[in-house]
């Protein structure tokens, strides 16, 4: 847009306030469709920019005790605590150049993390204050790799018996499957033409909502798409998300919710937003994004409606309900916070 | 004046209403869909933008619709060659959006056949037939309307169906810089009655601003018009791409590439 013409439009909608003052009480946008929508606070963070620098903000997780964690691949605090009110409470990390993927799994009462780094090509398990507790290098066993390079994983997703699943999404797009010590089980997904292939299998979650079927969600991002597979890597179904481009599944309660980095019809053009699906699989709510519309069972096209969002990267529910959302290559913006309404 | 008045009350609102006070969010621009830009009879043009409480506003051959413009609601039917469709998004709450665009061409004579050299593996377009199968005008670089090419000069043929007195050659790019993507800096026309032998200079058109600094992506056609117009059945474009990208791009000194979809000759 051309300098004048955003004048322009500033001054315009703000007349138009001038004349209905009441636009200044409902100031505050609310995004989303159906059951779920929520106002959007884009000042969530307190942290102060010249003493905790954020990068690319990749993911983030809520801990036992309610606390906020973010993982940025800015060195100088590759984590930055908070509490829910965006409250800095604690920062650690300064070995992960390139911090992508933080997962958390409590292990009988204690909470441990797993950042994948895509630059070093490691898994790396952590206690919760970073201390460093496991080193997965690149898989080795799986015959298709000759060097670690080849290897760029993004993200995990751990089973409640310990089983560790890797995304390489940036790498072989394949999920590799290892037992809690770290040991080598199988692998599956990868490029292909087939329904179980994955193109850019950039994150992964268990979805455990159906207890006599636990299940693996895996994003295939550049084809717009989940796969589902059981937990010993059989391919199950696809859930196709036109115009998409999903990043990692993340399950809260009944629901699955997922930042979505861009719209497909405008790649490159900060078009990202987020989704939520039902627990049959259908989106019922697009923050940000176009109201979603089935023809026949299929989705329409969804697509950015409101610049609200840049890059989205994932979305953190916390107990509350609450959304916090991380944002790639998006001007070093610190997470937004959204709250039901 | 009015300017910077609207300027000074976004401090005011800051300042009033403190924490929690939100910016006021823009509205993405809307979807323009459509099959292709280049037309036998007529072009028909769809435009989504699933919000609800917004309008879209939309114009041919005015660029930058205001709310005055017609309010879309049914398919857009193009039938004039070169007519240029924008559209834009305005709702309550929001900033209007920014101006979507598309223009349309008509088909010319009928070519035959034409000859490029071997396209980038990546982007080899849609076979043989990709600079004269009537499709194109998506702005996505991954659409396989586009062949691609980074090569220092790239040399087509054209047969066309019949010797025609030719008048224009159309030549449709893509330009995308953040991809290394710029418009060629010159296309040279020739001609032959037959044969590839006995080669006339028809015209030529030099692109000056190739190396202005553009916002996005958009399609673009660089037309070479012919000051004498003769018969020929034979046509040679040679298309220099931009052998240097500038200094204010994160590829300086490298050759750009050069995205095409199609070659119509009027």
């Amino acid at each position: 847009m051309k300098r004048g013409e955003f004048l322009r439009n500033t001054a315009l909608s703000l007349a138009g306030a001038l004349v209905v003052p009441q636009i200044l009480a409902k100031n505050d946008t609310i995004l989303g469709h159906n059951n779920k929508r929520y106002r959007i606070n884009i000042r969530w963070s307190q942290a102060d920019v010249s003493r905790y620098p954020v990068n690319d903000c990749h993911e983030m997780v809520q801990d036992q005790k309610g606390r906020i964690l973010l993982l940025t691949n800015d060195i100088r605090n590759n984590v930055l605590i908070y509490d829910k009110n965006g409250k800095l409470l604690d920062s650690w990390g300064t070995e992960y150049p390139g911090a992508h993927g933080l997962t958390l799994f409590n292990e009988n009462g204690t909470d441990f993390l797993f950042i994948c780094d895509n630059a070093r090509h490691q898994v790396i398990k952590t206690s919760i204050d970073g201390r460093v507790l496991m080193t997965l290098d690149y898989p080795k066993e799986t015959g298709l790799y000759t060097k670690s390079e080849e290897y760029i994983p993004t993200e995990t997703a751990i089973a409640p018996n310990g089983d560790i699943y890797v995304a390489d999404g940036y790498g072989k797009d394949l999920v590799i499957q290892y037992d809690a010590q770290g040991r080598y089980i199988r692998h599956f997904g990868g490029r292909g033409d087939a329904a179980k292939n994955m193109l850019n299998a950039h994150g992964l979650c268990l979805d455990l909502r159906d207890k006599a079927n636990p299940s693996l969600v895996v994003c295939s991002r550049q084809q717009n798409a989940f796969k589902r597979y059981d937990l010993e890597g059989k391919y199950l179904e696809t859930i196709a998300l036109p115009g998409a481009w999903v990043c990692r599944p993340v399950i809260k309660g009944e629901y699955l919710y997922a930042a979505v980095l861009q719209s497909n019809s405008r790649q490159w053009e900060q078009s990202g937003f987020v989704t939520i699906l039902d627990r049959q699989n259908k989106v019922v709510s697009n923050l940000a994004g176009s109201e979603p519309a089935y023809k026949n069972g299929h989705l329409d096209e969804i697509y950015q409606t409101i610049k609200a969002f840049q890059y989205p990267h994932d979305v953190c529910v916390d107990d509350e309900e609450n959304l916090y959302v991380a944002q790639w290559n998006s001007g070093r913006t610190y997470p937004y916070k959204l709250e039901p309404v | 004046m009015k300017w910077n008045c609207g300027i000074s009350f976004v401090l005011f609102a800051f300042t009033v209403t403190g924490l929690g006070a939100q910016d006021t969010f823009q509205l993405a621009p809307p979807y323009l869909r459509y099959e292709s830009v280049f037309f036998t009879k007529e072009a028909r043009v769809t435009i989504e933008f699933a919000q609800p409480g917004t309008r879209i506003h939309y114009n041919i051959n005015n660029l930058g619709p205001t709310e005055k413009d017609s309010i879309y609601t049914a398919p857009i039917i193009i039938k004039k060659n070169t007519d240029l469709l924008s559209a834009r998004v305005f709702g309550e709450g929001f900033l209007p959006s920014e101006t979507v665009w598309a223009r349309f061409y008509k088909q010319g004579f009928q070519i035959k056949s034409v000859t490029t050299p071997p396209p980038h593996e990546q982007y080899p377009g849609n076979g043989k037939q990709t600079l004269i199968d009537g499709k194109g005008g998506i702005n996505s670089y991954q659409s396989n309307n586009w062949m691609g090419f980074q090569t220092n000069e790239t040399t087509l043929f054209l047969t066309l169906q019949k010797a025609q007195k030719v008048t224009q050659v159309l030549v449709h790019l893509l330009q995308n810089q953040d991809a290394w993507i710029f418009l060629p800096s010159k296309i040279e026309v020739y001609g032959a009655k037959k044969g590839t032998k006995n080669w006339t200079f028809l015209g030529a058109q030099e692109m000056r601003n190739t190396t202005v600094k553009a916002q996005r992506a958009s399609c673009q056609a660089i037309i070479a018009n012919i000051a004498k117009p003769i018969k020929v059945k034979e046509i040679m474009l040679k298309i220099t791409p931009l052998l240097s990208i500038p200094d204010w791009h994160p590829g300086k000194g490298n050759p750009a590439w050069i995205f095409l979809d199609e070659i119509i000759v009027y």
